[in-house]
């Protein structure tokens, strides 16, 4: 069945006509593989997800917690503070700020205990994401202030900063996380 | 010259098929799908990649296979083409989902014209001349 055959079955049929069809057939096979293959892999990824809300709530709040990528560099050699990475697993694992814990936005309820079972309620937290709209390090904060801590900052565009500063960084998983059931 | 941009389309889809979830981090970055299409376009474009290349280097269905590998390269170019216009710095995601290191935006600029280049020819040379 290939194009040769095509064209003789059919040799009245003008090729733009079937470069046509053939590209539908060949859209509606992606979309058949892409779906089937997806369904029935282990890791399936679900088909909606949350990425980046366009009206992340509290948008006053969100405006306080911001800081300089400078005073998230001061608080990191004085380590003062811990880095919350928000972006997707993949990601961090791929490279993230040295000593930063993976918490996913689309993760938090889950792996929040898990993450951050050890810190305590003061201790200074800066997430960071990629990219100068990525809302997840704004909304993980926002999660964190309602869970009771009290100093939690927003490094925007922290992955990308943070590399244009050559700071310290790491690849691959990441320090052990702290399944510990007493947190706040 | 389709056995080169099918290799290249079969080699783009396999980290993407094997590493859904980050491809979807990649597609979301561009900031340009709504947030609901994102993980649908994460499962289904790398397959039609994977399909593109396989048809492209087994010559079936040939001018569909190039009128589509046409036009999903001009889509690429122009989504990278409309982020750079806007300031928005991101990575590519074109062959890896790796985002270390800044992105190389003129880089991916200049590969995709060359890819589009290939694509043009195979264009002329598989539907505009058989339609002449």
């Amino acid at each position: 069945m290939d194009a040769t055959k095509m064209t003789t079955r059919n040799p009245r049929q003008p090729t733009g006509l079937l470069a046509l069809w053939q590209s539908g057939a060949i859209l509606l096979l992606a979309v058949i593989s892409g779906l089937l293959s997806n369904q029935w892999r282990p890791d399936r990824l679900p088909l909606m997800a949350r990425h980046a809300p366009e009206n992340p709530s509290g948008q006053a709040a969100e405006d306080g917690l911001r800081i300089s990528v400078e005073e998230a560099q001061g608080l990191f050699f004085a380590r003062a503070a811990l880095f919350v990475d928000t972006r997707p697993r993949e990601f961090y694992e791929l490279g993230h700020i040295q000593d930063a814990r993976s918490l996913p936005l689309e993760d938090f309820d889950k792996r929040f205990k898990a993450v951050l079972g050890d810190v305590g309620p003061d201790m200074f937290i800066v997430t960071y994401c990629d990219g100068e709209s990525c809302h997840s390090s704004k909304l993980v904060a926002l999660e964190l202030l309602e869970k009771g801590c009290m100093n939690v900052h927003v490094l925007e565009n922290g992955w990308t900063l943070w590399q244009q500063q050559h700071l310290p960084v790491a690849v691959g998983p990441g320090p052990e996380t702290h399944d510990n059931t007493a947190a706040y | 010259m389709r056995l080169l941009l099918g290799g290249v389309f079969v080699w783009a889809s396999t980290y993407k098929i094997l590493h859904p979830a980050a491809f979807a981090g990649v597609i979301a970055n561009y900031q340009l799908l709504p947030d609901a299409w994102v993980n649908g376009f994460a499962v289904t474009l790398p397959w039609l990649e994977l399909l593109l290349g396989s048809f492209l280097i087994f010559g079936i269905w040939l001018p569909g296979a190039v009128v589509l590998s046409n036009l999903l390269l001009v889509v690429f170019s122009g989504a990278l083409l409309f982020n750079v216009a806007r300031g928005l710095d991101i990575h590519c995601g074109c062959f890896t989902s790796d985002a270390m290191g800044n992105p190389k935006t003129t880089w991916y600029l200049v590969r995709n014209a060359a890819l589009i280049t290939v694509a043009a020819c195979l264009l002329f040379k598989v539907v505009i001349r058989k339609r002449a």
